[in-house]
This record gives structure tokens, sequence and C-alpha cells, in this order.
């Protein structure tokens, strides 16, 4: 049974319908995206540039005592260098973090994944390889091998003349893809989640992209998992009683909760 | 004691969070690929990431199936963790692009099935029901991370030590029978209270005859 609400009037204006579904099923996972170039965990704002946060090596295990379900590791710059990830950076957060690691950055094939899977992680997210090349048989020999739940497809996304488009290379180039053609692919492939993020709200802390949150949820028949944008419990909230959302991730919203305090000071 | 032995014959399980689990536990772990290595171990922990085809193809064949029957008949401990604990049973009906169902271990009468008509993946901390000594945790904290698509239908309901509820839905989320105990979620990624259920399994190797 879904139930209705009117959902804030600053929100209004981007929802076409004005008007979303409450779930109360939800058990949405807070996600810490943890974006790298490495020896750097860095965040970009709009996906474009790059602030250093802290050394990866200063990351501390306080991080397991934050409310937070899972870790997004994402290396921005294996993709634009066409490197692939150090698996000893992989091994290094496994010892860290006893919680479920996802990575993302240049996985181009099914050696990329094993190697991944063996360094610590548990999942693995793809995008630019993917819409570069709609290598549908990598996907679904990853999907033979690993089961559909471990394997990922995430998009940055904007708006560009009322068209959503994704981009590649850590959400830096903008490609002629639009968000719905690569929904219809997700919805045949069925990956494990479709992770989506918005370059517009990305790094910016005003709050989530509702109307592109409206977008997918309404085009996509599988888990999904918003981030950009997000800057406190109250959007976490907001996103978890409106939508149907598997996940949400953020970045700078923990890096506002002095979690690598140690090394900013 | 002898080391625990981490089944590794698929390329693609999670072989770095279940090794480094076991090390945070204080102990060791060879990885297992032949089964004449299952004599040089103390337990056997199957891993769960992967497709139930691929590691059927690998664990079914006769020499595989003849060490195990062989072991559980002596009171083995073995601890099988998500498609870890799947493969125990039957048959599963995870194959891609077919109809047929795919043979497992058939250890436990049953078969897995899809948690949902649409198959959709579980993921996320659910808070499960125990009922065995097994999932005792010093922190009583009974939430585990679940990351699956299918799950477990025992025939034999006994063997059921915890559940949880999925849109009003019971799922199996643990069972034991002997020293064979097998979870469905991910206990290597579920913080400390994870941890705890190496070092329960640990501990019942210890006092096994295979220490």
């Amino acid at each position: 049974m879904h139930l209705y609400v009117q959902i804030p009037r600053r929100d209004l204006s981007s929802i076409c319908r004005g008007i979303i579904p409450i779930s109360f099923a939800s058990l949405m996972r807070r996600i810490l995206k943890l974006e790298t170039k490495p020896p750097f965990v860095i965040k970009p704002l709009y996906f474009d540039g790059w602030k250093k946060i802290t050394n990866l090596s200063t990351l501390t295990t306080s991080i397991n005592n934050l409310p937070i379900d899972e870790l997004f590791y994402h290396d921005c710059s294996a993709s634009i260098l066409r490197r692939k990830i150090n698996p000893c950076d992989i091994l290094e957060l496994r010892r860290k973090f006893n919680m479920p690691i996802s990575v993302a950055g240049h996985i181009t094939c099914v050696d990329d994944a094993r190697l991944m899977f063996q360094s610590g992680a548990d999942k693995i997210s793809i995008n630019t390889y993917f819409l570069e090349s709609f290598d549908v048989h990598l996907l679904n020999t990853l999907f033979e091998a690993c089961g559909h739940q471990s394997v990922s497809l995430h998009a940055e996304v904007a708006s560009v003349d009322g068209i959503y488009y994704c981009y590649s290379n850590g959400g830096k180039e903008k490609t002629s893809i639009e968000l719905e053609t690569l929904l219809e692919y997700v919805n045949d492939l069925r990956p494990g989640e479709f992770i989506f993020q918005s370059v517009s709200y990305d790094g910016s802390m005003k709050g989530p992209d509702i109307r592109l949150i409206d977008f997918v949820s309404s085009r996509s028949q599988i888990p999904l998992v918003y981030g950009g944008g997000i800057s406190s419990t109250c959007d976490f909230e907001l996103l978890t009683s409106n939508f149907d959302l598997s996940g949400v991730m953020a970045a700078s919203f923990y890096h506002t909760q002095l979690i690598f305090d140690s090394s900013l000071s | 004691m002898k080391p625990l032995g981490v089944l590794a014959v698929n390329r693609f399980a999670n072989y770095g969070t279940i090794s480094t689990a076991i090390n945070k536990v204080g102990h060791d772990y060879i990885f297992i690929s032949d089964p004449s290595q299952l004599s040089t171990i103390s337990g056997l922990i199957i891993p769960g990431v992967g497709s139930f085809s691929s590691l059927a193809a690998k664990i079914t064949r006769p020499e595989w199936l003849r060490e195990f029957d062989s072991l559980i008949q002596k009171n083995f401990p073995i601890f099988g963790i998500c498609l870890g604990m799947q493969i125990l049973f039957e048959s599963s009906e995870e194959i891609l692009g077919g109809i047929n169902r795919l043979k497992g271990l058939s250890i436990f009468p049953g078969s897995v099935l899809p948690v949902s008509p649409d198959k959709k993946p579980v993921f996320g901390f659910r808070k499960i029901k125990p009922n065995s000594a097994f999932l005792n945790n010093s922190m009583d904290n009974n939430s585990y991370y679940f990351m699956h698509s299918y799950s477990v239908h025992p025939s034999d309901t006994s063997i059921i030590t915890s559940t949880y509820c999925l849109d009003s839905s019971l799922i199996v989320s643990s069972i034991q029978s002997r020293n064979i105990f097998g979870v469905q979620f991910h206990p290597e990624c579920s913080n400390l209270q994870g941890l705890e259920l190496f070092s329960n399994f640990l501990s019942v190797c210890k006092t096994s005859s295979f220490a």
C-alpha cells in the first residue's frame, strides 16, 4: 500500500506531479562515497576540479563507528588516465573497515573484477567502459561469474536543454548517451544496482536532485542508489520517506562530520 | 590447531574480505582448490560472492562429492556464507538464460528460489531473529548485511536457526545441522557482530576432532 504526501514547496517546483509515494518498506543504505586520486582522498565540485581532502593512508577505523552501511570507493582518475586501480589500496581499506566495499574505476575486463574481489571488494561498479563500449558481453560474463547482485552500473548525469545525458570519466566528460537510453539497457541487463549521481549537485551540499531522482525512479526496475548534494541527515530522511531507493551516497556531508579530522588539522 | 580452509574454486568470490576477517579473529587460513587439501584444515568456509552455476559446476564433481560425503559423516565443520549456504542444498533456480534447475551438494534437502518474483536483489543490513548459540554475539546486535537475489527453502525446517522479514515474507537467514552452519547474510561485511561469527566458527573447529 502506498500513502501519498505533499512535499515541501521548495521541492515541489522540481517535480512534475507534485506528489510522490511513500514506501514504508524502504531500508535505504547510507553509503560513504570515497573519491580518490591515489594516494589522496579528493572531492570534486560538480565533478570538476579536485580538492584534496586527506591521504588515503590516514583514514581511520573510526569510520566503522559512524552510521554508514557501506563504502563506495571510486578512483576518479583511473578511467581518465586509463590505468588500473592499485589492489593494495583496496586491501588497505579492507583491513581497516568491516563494512561492504564497492569498487569503481576503469574496470574493463573480468580479470580486473577478479583482482578487486581478491583484494577485498565485495561489489564492483562499471561506468566509463560501458558508456564507451556498451560491452554487454562483459557484463553478462560478470553476472554469470559473480551473480547480478555483485555488479553495478553507475553514471554521472546532468540535464542539458531539458534532456538528461550521461557523463563518463569521473563525471568530467559529457557523452551523447541519454539517460533514458541507458536506463533501457539497465532494465534489460539487470545489474545488481544502478548508481546515478547528479553532476549539477555534486559537492554542492544544496540538497538532493529531486527531479533527477524522480526521473530515474519512474523508469527503473532495479534497485537504485543516488548521490549528489546531500547535506544533512534530513536529506537522508527526505529520500527514505519519499523514494524507494536502495541507497544514498554522500561524500562532502561525511567530510563535514570531521571523519578525517586528524589529517584535516 | 590446523588452519581454516577457504574454498577457492570460484574465481570471483570475495576472498580478500573473507581472509581479512579470519586474520582479524586471530587465525590462519589456506585456500582450498583441490579436495585432497581438505584433510589439512580444521574447518571449511565456503565464501558467498558468485553465482550458483559457476560454483556448482566445480564443486559437484565426483572427487569433491566423495570427499564431502566422507567428512560430513565425521562431523567436519563447514561454514557456508550466502551462496556458500545455498550450494549445500539440492538445487537452485539460479541459472542464466535457462529453465533447468542446477544441482548443489545436496547435503540438505530443499531448493534455492528467487527472493521475489522479479528477482530484485536485497541489499543492506537487516535484523534477524536468531535461535542458535552460534549466532550469539557479545554486543547482542543481530543486524547483518545481506546481498542476495535467491534464498534457501529447506525441506526440513528444523535446521532453520534464524529468519528475517522481507515485505511480509519470512526469509531463511541461517541454518545449522550438527557442525554445518550456513548464513544467508555476509558476516565478513557486518562489522564486529559479523566477526564474532567467525570466532564462533573457530571455537567449533577447535573443539572438533579435526583441530
